[in-house]
């Protein structure tokens, strides 16, 4: 069979075909490393025309990559091993100075004699894919390169981000110092405005103090003195008194400049406390102040006085509101109820104009104001007390008819073991 | 009918209630006071011969408002006002609105005592205005 397939003059011309137009160098050495055979492919590869290698050296033909082929080709002849994908690099002639890459596959053709007689080379020129694999391992370093540029750059910028986060606290603090300043200074700003209400406050148990003294001194001046309704007359003063003196208290307390005093303190109590502040204002405006207390309200953690500030900022900003109606008059809702199990909520309603939506969200921006004559600050004020505490503080309003401010203080944190 | 005169007392704190009624009642004065403005509209039959001492600010329907239902009535009693607010706006405006005397709290007992007597002079010169309009 193989003697005719030898002979197949058909088989021939497919293997001459092959070796011709095969998209691959191939040629035969001899055992001096001459050219016998080469197809056009390799010729086009080396940069020479066939005539040129016939017969003639590796070294003759390709000058600068013999050092690496020859040796190779001397150890297919010593070994009768073939070679796989052996690569060389180097100068050809078809590319004059140009380094280029080739992939070579050598294997022995060997007599019957069984001595390797011929090598059989097959050849790829692996210029482009090594090129590609350069480029792509250099932009692979280049990138490294920069990502640890970019590293650095990240090391300095968190740098930076630290001092600068330093910096802010520095300045948080310095603000929250501002904040109780200003804090001071709007509640006397406020108590100026609340003169006329607090003097209203304490003219009361004054007139009735001294209405009683001179109903005494009259009694006294009869010629049998009622000394039971004199000590009637002198249990009513000292009453009057102590509640003037409860006026005062509160008044002191919110003059006071302290900083933030975390006591442990009742929602609900707070805010009965500032009504006494208010009550005349109210009285003023014909706006009635219901205030409904949760049952088992749990204490919250705050400094007292500026919880009351914003409580009473509250109350006045409603009763401002009410003023504005033409109805003369309305009703302040308070309620105080647990915020889940987190804080306790004071919401204040009112039944003023409300707040329209494209203003509501403003509210809380300094120097942003529906009063006339108004600053501004008082809600913002306000925020920054609740911030200052970990609470929030929000605004729901539907005009024409009432706005809603609720704010949230978080539960006393249980003491760590 | 020569009846006593009536002092009406209409405020809305209860230590100065008490202490204005007992005053006026060592000074053998007839008191009947009221908490509100509204509570003294709906029940009090008002007598002929008295005043009625007015607080401003009350819950309700205030103490202008107040005077200035009364002013709609044929038969008011003259008002003396009495006030922890020495605004001298509404002070202006009260007085000209007819009341006899405004009065700051803490006031003194003998101002309240004068005013009361000077309201008791206005409110026998009106009853008998009005009875000789009547008769004539």
């Amino acid at each position: 069979m193989s003697q005719d397939k030898k002979h197949d003059p058909s088989e021939a011309l497919e293997l001459a075909h092959l070796y011709e137009r095969a998209p691959i160098g191939l040629c035969v050495t001899d055992r001096d490393h001459r050219y016998v055979r080469i197809n056009q492919q390799l010729c086009d590869i080396n940069g020479q025309p066939m005539e040129k290698h016939m017969g003639r050296t590796v070294h003759e033909v390709l000058p600068h990559l013999a050092d690496q082929i020859v040796p190779m080709f001397q150890n297919v002849i010593d070994t009768a091993e073939p070679v796989l994908d052996y690569e060389v690099r180097g100068e050809t002639l078809s590319y004059p100075g140009e380094e280029r890459f080739f992939l070579g596959t050598h294997f022995p053709l060997i007599s019957k004699a069984g001595e390797v007689q011929y090598v059989h080379t097959m050849v790829r020129d692996i210029t482009d894919q090594r090129r590609a694999e350069i480029a792509l391992r250099e932009s692979n370093e280049w990138l490294e390169e920069r990502v640890s540029v970019r590293t650095e750059e990240l090391v300095r910028l968190s740098e930076q981000l630290e001092a600068e986060a330093a910096k802010r606290v520095r300045a948080q603090e310095e603000a929250s110092r501002n904040h109780a300043q200003l804090a001071h200074v709007s509640r006397v700003r406020s108590m100026g405005e609340l003169a006329a209400s607090i003097s209203h406050e304490l003219n009361q148990p004054l007139a009735a103090i001294l209405t009683n003294a001179q109903a005494a001194l009259r009694l006294m001046g009869r010629e049998k003195p009622d000394l039971k309704e004199i000590r009637e007359i002198l249990e009513d003063i000292a009453a009057d008194d102590k509640r003037a003196g409860q006026v005062i208290r509160q008044l002191r307390a919110l003059l006071q400049k302290d900083p933030v005093a975390q006591e442990t303190v009742r929602l609900d109590e707070l805010v009965s406390g500032v009504l006494p502040l208010v009550r005349s204002d109210a009285l003023g405006a014909n706006v009635r102040i219901n205030v409904k207390s949760a049952p088992n309200l749990p204490p919250v953690e705050a400094d007292p006085v500026q919880v009351q500030q914003v409580v009473m900022n509250l109350l006045m900003n409603a009763i401002d509101a009410i003023r504005r109606l033409e109805s003369k008059g309305g009703d302040i809702e308070v309620e105080i109820s647990h915020a889940g199990k987190d804080g306790v909520l004071v919401t204040v309603g009112d039944n003023g104009p409300g707040i329209p939506a494209k203003e509501i969200s403003e509210v809380f921006k300094p120097f942003v104001t529906t009063k006339r004559g108004g600053m501004g600050m008082g809600l913002t004020i306000c925020k920054s007390i609740l911030d200052a505490h970990g609470g929030t503080i929000s605004v729901e309003s539907s005009v024409p008819r009432g706005c809603r401010f609720s704010f949230v203080l978080p539960l006393k944190q249980p003491a760590a073991p | 009918m020569n009846t006593a005169p009536q002092v009406y007392l209409i405020d809305d704190d209860a230590s100065v209630r008490k202490s204005v009624t007992r005053l006026l009642r060592i000074a053998a004065y007839q008191v009947e006071a009221y908490s509100s403005a509204d509570e003294f509209l709906e029940t009090c039959r008002m007598a002929e011969h008295g005043c009625i001492v007015l607080d401003l600010r009350m819950p309700g329907l205030s103490g202008e408002g107040l005077q200035d239902r009364l002013r709609t009535m044929k038969e008011a009693l003259p008002v003396i006002i009495i006030t922890g607010h020495g605004d001298v706006q509404i002070r202006d405006s009260m007085i000209k609105k007819g009341a006899v005397a405004f009065l700051t709290k803490p006031f003194d007992d003998q101002e309240l005592l004068d005013a009361i007597e000077a309201a008791f002079v206005r409110n026998r010169r009106e009853v008998r205005e009005r009875s000789e309009r009547n008769g004539s």
